[in-house]
C-alpha cells in the first residue's frame, strides 16, 4: 500500500512537471531543431529517460533544469546525426507553425522573422540566446544544463545579445 | 531590452495543440506505467523547488488514459519480459505484435518512424543469429522470421520512397543507406554461423541487401541532381555527421577494447581507418565543389563506421569472430550493383575467443531510447487505432 502511495505520488508529481513545461520544453526544442515534429519527439523522449532515471530511486533537486538538461542533450545528438536544415530549406518546405490555432498573417510574419534571425546567429549563440529569452533561464541554470561554466555562459550570453541586437536592428 | 523581450511574447505563439499535448501525455504515462519505480522509499523528487510545495497530496483518481496493453489484457511484467523473447517462445507474438507495433504508433515524426522500422528489420535477424548461434533455428523459426523481415523491408523501402516522393532525397539516401549497411552487416554475421535454415534464409538477406544498394545509389542520384545550393548543405551535413559517427566509433573501440580482444579490435580499427579515408576523399570534393560525388563518399564513410559498429556489437552478443577487413569490400558492391552479380564471401571459422558472450557492452551512439538497451521500452498508445498482427 505504502509503495502504490509512493508511486503515485510520483507520478503526479511528475505529470504536474510535464502540464507545467511540455509547452516550454517544446518551444526550445523547435528554435533549436525547426523541425515541429522531430521536436515533439524529443521532448517526449525527455520526459521518458527523466522517469526512468527518477524510477531508479535518484533524486532530483530540480526536475524543470533536469528536463532541459535531458533535452539539451537530446538536441546535441541530433545536430551530431544529421544536417541542420539551411534557410532556404526551410522556407521551401514551410515552416512548421502550429495551424491548429490561427495565427493571423502578422504573427506569421513576426515568427518568420525571429526565426530567420535566430538562424542567421551562430552555432553556439541560438541555445544560449533560447534559454535566456525565450525559456527565461538565468546563466546558472543554463551552466548547469550544459555543463559549462557559469562565466562562460554568460560571456556567450553576453556575446550572443550584442548579435541578435545588430540582426534586429538591420530588419 | 524592449526589443528583447518582444522575443518571447513572439516565440509564445509556438506551442503543441492541445491534441498534441494530450497525445505525447498518454504517451508518457503509459511509459511510466510499466517503468514502476524500483525502489519506492527513496524514489523521491525534492521539494527544494517551491513549485511542488503547492502539491494538493490527496490521491486522485488514475487518470483516464487507456492503456492498450492494459486492454489486451497484457501486464507490464509479460511486456517486458517479451522483449528477449525469440521465434519459439510462449511471449515472442507480444514481442512483434504488440510491443513493436505500439512502439511504431507512438513517435511523431516520420523519421522516428523510419528508424524504427530498420530497428525492427535488425531485431529480426539478431533474432536469427541468436537463435542459429544456439543451433535452435529450425525451419519453423525460419518462416516465421522471414515473414516479418520481408513486411519489415517492405515497410522500409516504402518509407524510403515516401521521403524520396516528397521531395525529401537526402532523408531517403540517409534511410537507404542505414538500410543497406544494416542488412549487409547482418549477412556477414549469418554467414559465419552454420546451419540448413541459415543457408535457406541467407539468399533472402542477400537479395534484400542487393535491392537496397540499389536504391541507395538511386537516392544517391537524386541528392546529386539537386540544386548547387541544396547539394551543399546536404554534402556537408552528411560530412558532419558521418566525422562525428567515426569518432563516436573510435570512443566506444576505446571503451571495450578490453574486452573485445586484439584481433576484433585491430579488425575494426582497420575499418575505422577505412572511413575516416573515405571521408578525406569526401572533403576534398567538397573542396572542389563536387558536392555530388562528396555526399557519396561520405555517406559511404557512414557506413563504413556503421558496419564496424554492427559487428562489434554482434560479436558481442555472439561471440563469433569475423574475417579480416577486406578494403576493397565496398567497391566490390559496387561493382555487384553495376553488373547485378551475386557477391562471394569466404567463410573462415576461428577458434572463439575468451570474451564472454553476452556482454553488456553500453552503445554511446545515440541517446534516445531505443532497443539497443536491455530495458523494456513499451511505450503505450494516446487514442489512436493500432492494428496489430500476432506472428505466427
Amino acid at each position: 500500500m505504502l509503495l502504490l502511495y509512493e508511486q503515485e505520488m510520483n507520478e503526479q508529481e511528475f505529470m504536474k512537471a510535464y502540464d507545467s513545461y511540455a509547452d516550454a520544453l517544446f518551444r526550445h526544442c523547435y528554435f533549436r531543431l525547426y523541425d515541429r515534429e522531430r521536436a515533439k519527439d524529443l521532448v517526449q523522449d525527455a520526459f521518458m529517460k527523466a522517469w526512468e532515471y527518477i524510477a531508479k530511486g535518484r533524486e532530483v533537486e530540480n526536475i524543470r533544469a533536469f528536463l532541459y538538461r535531458i533535452l539539451h542533450n537530446l538536441i546535441v545528438d541530433e545536430f551530431r546525426k544529421k544536417k541542420t536544415v539551411s534557410l532556404d530549406e526551410l522556407y521551401e518546405k514551410g515552416i512548421d507553425i502550429p495551424t491548429r490555432e490561427k495565427l493571423d498573417q502578422n504573427d506569421m510574419a513576426e515568427i518568420k522573422n525571429i526565426i530567420s534571425i535566430f538562424r542567421k546567429l551562430k552555432p553556439n549563440y541560438g541555445d544560449a540566446v533560447a534559454m535566456r529569452y525565450i525559456d527565461d533561464l538565468t546563466p546558472k541554470e543554463i551552466a548547469t544544463i550544459t555543463g559549462e561554466s557559469e562565466n562562460n555562459v554568460s560571456v556567450r550570453i553576453n556575446r550572443a545579445t550584442a548579435q541578435l541586437r545588430a540582426l534586429m536592428k538591420i530588419l | 531590452m524592449n526589443d528583447l523581450n518582444k522575443i518571447k511574447n513572439i516565440a509564445e505563439k509556438i506551442k503543441l495543440s492541445p491534441q498534441e499535448k494530450e497525445s505525447a501525455k498518454a504517451n508518457i504515462l503509459n511509459f511510466i506505467r510499466f517503468h514502476p519505480v524500483s525502489k519506492p522509499d527513496t524514489a523521491r523528487l525534492l521539494n527544494k523547488g517551491s513549485f511542488f510545495n503547492l502539491f494538493n497530496l490527496n490521491l486522485k483518481p488514475m487518470p483516464a488514459f487507456l492503456s492498450i496493453l492494459f486492454i489486451l489484457g497484457v501486464s507490464g511484467g509479460a511486456s517486458l519480459a517479451a522483449e528477449s523473447a525469440l521465434p519459439g517462445d510462449l511471449l515472442y507474438p507480444v514481442k512483434v505484435g504488440i510491443n513493436e507495433e505500439v512502439r511504431a504508433v507512438v513517435s511523431f515524426s516520420a523519421e522516428t518512424k523510419a528508424n524504427w522500422d530498420t530497428r525492427r528489420l535488425e531485431r529480426r535477424l539478431e533474432e536469427a543469429e541468436k537463435l542459429a548461434h544456439k543451433k535452435e533455428f529450425n525451419a519453423e523459426a525460419r518462416a516465421n522470421i522471414e515473414k516479418n523481415f520481408e513486411a519489415h523491408a517492405e515497410r522500409v523501402e516504402k518509407r524510403i520512397t515516401e521521403f524520396e516522393s516528397k521531395g525529401k532525397a537526402d532523408a531517403a539516401a540517409d534511410l537507404s543507406s542505414n538500410f543497406e549497411v544494416s542488412l549487409g552487416a547482418h549477412e556477414r554475421i549469418l554467414t559465419k554461423i552454420d546451419g540448413e535454415e541459415v543457408n535457406k534464409f541467407l539468399p533472402k538477406v542477400r537479395a534484400k541487401k542487393g535491392s537496397a544498394a540499389l536504391l541507395r545509389v538511386k537516392m544517391e542520384a537524386r541528392v546529386s541532381d539537386e540544386s548547387s545550393t541544396k547539394g551543399k548543405s546536404a554534402a556537408e551535413g552528411r560530412g558532419k555527421s558521418a566525422k562525428h559517427k567515426i569518432v563516436e566509433i573510435k570512443a566506444f573501440i576505446e571503451k571495450i577494447r578490453m574486452r573485445l580482444g586484439a584481433e576484433a579490435t585491430a579488425d575494426a580499427e582497420a575499418r575505422l581507418e577505412e572511413a575516416q579515408k573515405v571521408w578525406a576523399e569526401g572533403k576534398m570534393k567538397v573542396d572542389t565543389k563536387a558536392y555530388g560525388e562528396a555526399f557519396v563518399l561520405f555517406q559511404r564513410a557512414h557506413r563504413i563506421a556503421q558496419e564496424a559498429k554492427l559487428l562489434i556489437e554482434a560479436k558481442s552478443r555472439l561471440d563469433v569472430d569475423f574475417e579480416a577487413h577486406d578494403k576493397d569490400d565496398e567497391d566490390k558492391d559496387d561493382e555487384d550493383i553495376e553488373n547485378h552479380s551475386k557477391k562471394n564471401n569466404d567463410r573462415e571459422k576461428r577458434p572463439s575467443s575468451n570474451i564472454d558472450a553476452e556482454l553488456d557492452v553500453e552503445v554511446e551512439s545515440e541517446s534516445r531510447i531505443d532497443a539497443d538497451d536491455n530495458e523494456a521500452e513499451n511505450r503505450g498508445k494516446g487514442n489512436l487505432d493500432i492494428r496489430f498482427d500476432l506472428g505466427l
